[in-house]
């Protein structure tokens, strides 16, 4: 679950094991089909969902020369993809792997963008006040030295996943 | 004719006019001044006023996000004045349609009618979601996937079946001795639908047409459902990318200073002579 | 066609002929057998009380009513046929009204000048030229620029005559002219018509100025139920009157301080 100061208030988080990526998705049949690169999706219309994070990455990091087109919420995002609206949408990475293997017909997931400056953390949930909260987070805390983490989001989820980090 | 100069009564009653004139001005200029001064210090006193003013009122981030909006503004006018042009058209060809007579033009009539009542009757968004994400999913040919005209689109069909029968209402209410008098001169019916008719019903409703544009404006901005940027939804970015609600008020103060100029130039329109805004309305006796 | 054909007995055709009219508005028949001639060149008054039928009768010479029954014929050819291009037989025939009816958003000129110019194919000058004449004959010239609702009542009256006749009407059709008119103004519209009379205008007028009919008419058409029920020269209809119905009418006006 996403670590947040309001449900900190009534839950124990870990720390984070996993910053939520935002990804790249589109349509097999759409004009960025073929993107491997930032540098291909700038000339593209990019769609993402207002007042998320998905919509300051896909601006700060593709800064496409059409500026990103905001809409209420992701089922409309996907429905603008759908209808040409736009010809890529951004969204973060879990939704995207989830929509490109289920909802979307010949929905293609081009690559994760690099993380922005305040990315969504997930973290392990535990009552409020358990004891088990601190030695927990020292577990996860020494995944991340040892850098297990790391390893299994690169196993998992990138290039295996089909999610390249887009350059 | 000899000259006239007022007598002492006149001037005396002149005096007393022009006192009694000066004493109201005063009053009504210290009495504004009192309540205004009055409200502010309600305003500015009230306990959440300090958050307020922080979340609504902040000039720096007002400033920030002014060109954002006043781009997105700009979108709002385009989209308006685009639509407007459009929309005058179709609504009078529609007006003009429900107005033939003779059963060979039973389809045309039939259909602007039918026109009217289904647009008339769906609400705006609905049609914004239909035409925005519906129509080019049937994949036509020549069918643009643009936020901006396809949202323009559906403001046109939607707005021609209010305005043409604003349009048609006025066809309707000049007087058929006009009719009489174009077609006892030998002019056909179009003729007189063309010189005499229309240009009439036109100049009778314009004061209710530029009221519908102001109210195109705003719904202008609903074209952002599908994607596009307009000074509301450009608030809202800048909303959320500074926690603060302050873009909104410029939205708000930028939409009202838009308006503004409109209603005068309505107002101004409606007084105009040689328009049929005379009194008397139509050149005629018994009428 | 030549208004005055000469049929194969030798006698002229009158310009209008009206046979056996028939109208009624849903139960009420407002003419009922009217029969009416107007030779070329001559003046028709019709009289009678409200309702008598003579707006109607007017209407129904213009098409701009369809008969119900019977015949009316313009220069010998039946324009109640309805084979016949009702546009084409209106641009013959001038219509003036009670309320003027000029159009309200355009100049006097554009008012005289948009019936020669879309009916008559006439060029846009020479329209103008010719509007410029007619207003000059009606005594308006100076008020060419101006809008209808700077006129007065009898300004406008005229140049709504002045309308009618430049499309060279071969027959003016009048229907109470001078009703809507304060009474001083009446006189300079009725001055007109009397010019325009010697002029040799054919003219059917509907009109509750007896002096008027009794000055300029060549013949007085009493209309009542519908019918023409009493008909002759303004001496006998006006003077000497026969029929019990016509004198008690003409008593009313006279009461009434018209004649």
């Amino acid at each position: 679950m996403s670590i947040s100061p309001e449900r900190s208030q009534n839950l124990d988080f870990s720390s984070s094991y996993y910053d939520t990526a935002q990804a790249v998705v589109t349509l097999k049949d759409s004009v960025s089909a073929g993107a491997t690169s930032i540098a291909d999706l700038k000339g593209a219309r990019i769609g993402a969902m207002v007042g998320t994070t998905s919509l300051q990455v896909a601006t700060d990091a593709i800064a496409p020369v059409t500026p990103v087109s905001p809409f209420n919420d992701n089922d409309q995002v996907k429905q603008a993809l759908t209808a040409g609206l736009v010809d890529a949408i951004v969204v973060d990475l879990p939704t995207a792997l989830y929509i490109t293997a289920t909802e979307l017909d010949g929905g293609v997931l081009i690559g994760q963008l690099p993380a922005g400056p305040k990315p969504d953390k997930l973290g392990l949930v535990l009552d409020k006040g358990n004891p088990l909260t601190a030695p927990v987070t020292a577990a996860v805390d020494s995944l991340r030295t040892d850098g297990t983490l790391e390893k299994l989001q690169t196993t998992w989820l990138t290039d295996s996943a089909g999610a390249p980090v887009l350059k | 004719m000899t000259a006239w100069t007022p007598s002492a009564q006149q001037r005396d009653r002149l005096a007393f006019r022009q006192r009694r004139a000066l004493r109201s001005g005063a009053v009504a200029a210290a009495s504004t001044v009192a309540v205004t001064a009055a409200a502010v210090l309600a305003l500015t006193s009230s306990p959440g006023w300090p958050r307020v003013r922080r979340s609504f009122f902040d000039l720096d981030v007002a400033r920030e996000s002014l060109p954002a909006v006043a781009q997105g503004l700009w979108l709002n006018v385009r989209v308006m004045a685009g639509c407007a042009a459009l929309i005058l058209i179709l609504a009078l060809a529609l007006a003009v349609a429900r107005t033939l007579r003779g059963p060979v033009f039973f389809p045309l009539r039939a259909f602007a009618t039918g026109y009217v009542d289904v647009f008339r009757g769906m609400p705006l968004i609905l049609v914004l979601l239909l035409v925005g994400f519906g129509l080019p999913g049937l994949r036509l040919q020549g069918i643009p996937a643009s936020a901006v005209l396809l949202g323009g689109l559906a403001l046109v069909l939607t707005y021609s079946a209010y305005v043409a029968e604003v349009f048609r209402a006025g066809i309707e209410s000049v007087h058929p001795s006009q009719i009489a008098a174009a077609r006892s001169l030998g002019l056909t019916r179009s003729q007189a639908m063309r010189t005499v008719v229309l240009p009439q019903a036109v100049r009778r409703v314009v004061p209710p047409l530029l009221n519908d544009l102001v109210a195109l404006q705003k719904d202008s901005g609903l074209i952002s459902i599908l994607g596009a940027i307009d000074a509301v939804r450009a608030a809202q970015i800048e909303t959320s990318q500074y926690a603060n609600f302050t873009p909104y008020v410029v939205a708000g103060v930028l939409f009202v200073l838009l308006t503004i100029p409109l209603t005068r130039v309505t107002d101004a329109l409606s007084r105009r002579s040689g328009w049929v805004g005379s009194q008397s309305g139509l050149a005629g006796g018994a009428l | 066609m030549s208004a005055d054909e000469v049929t194969p007995s030798g006698s002229a055709v009158p310009l209008l002929r009206l046979r056996g009219v028939r109208k009624a508005f849903g139960a009420n028949v407002v003419l009922d057998d009217v029969d009416v001639d107007v030779a070329d060149h001559r003046v028709v008054v019709l009289i009678g009380s409200s309702g008598s039928g003579k707006s109607t009768l007017l209407r129904c010479v213009n098409l701009l009513e369809m008969v119900d029954d019977g015949v009316i014929e313009l220069g010998g050819r039946d324009i109640t046929d309805p084979r016949v291009d009702a546009n084409a037989v209106r641009a013959q025939i001038g219509m003036v009204f009670q309320s003027f009816n000029l159009f309200p958003h355009m100049r006097v000129l554009d008012n005289v000048t948009l019936a020669p110019r879309l009916v008559h194919g006439v060029p846009r000058a020479q329209a103008q030229e010719r509007a410029m004449e007619m207003l000059e004959r009606v005594g308006l010239a100076e008020k060419a620029r101006a809008f209808p609702d700077e006129l007065s009542g009898g300004q406008q009256q005229r140049v709504a005559i002045a309308r009618a006749l430049a499309g060279g009407p071969r027959l003016m059709l009048l229907d109470e002219v001078t009703s809507a008119l304060d009474p001083e103004l009446v006189g300079e519209v009725l001055d007109l018509l009397g010019e325009l009379k010697n002029d040799g205008l054919t003219m059917v007028v509907a009109t509750h100025e007896m002096a008027f009919a009794r000055n300029v008419a060549d013949e007085v058409c009493f209309l009542h139920d519908g019918r023409v029920h009493e008909r002759g020269t303004p001496e006998q209809v006006l003077r000497s009157p026969h029929r019990r119905r016509t004198q008690e009418f003409l008593r009313r006006i006279t009461e009434a301080g018209r004649l």
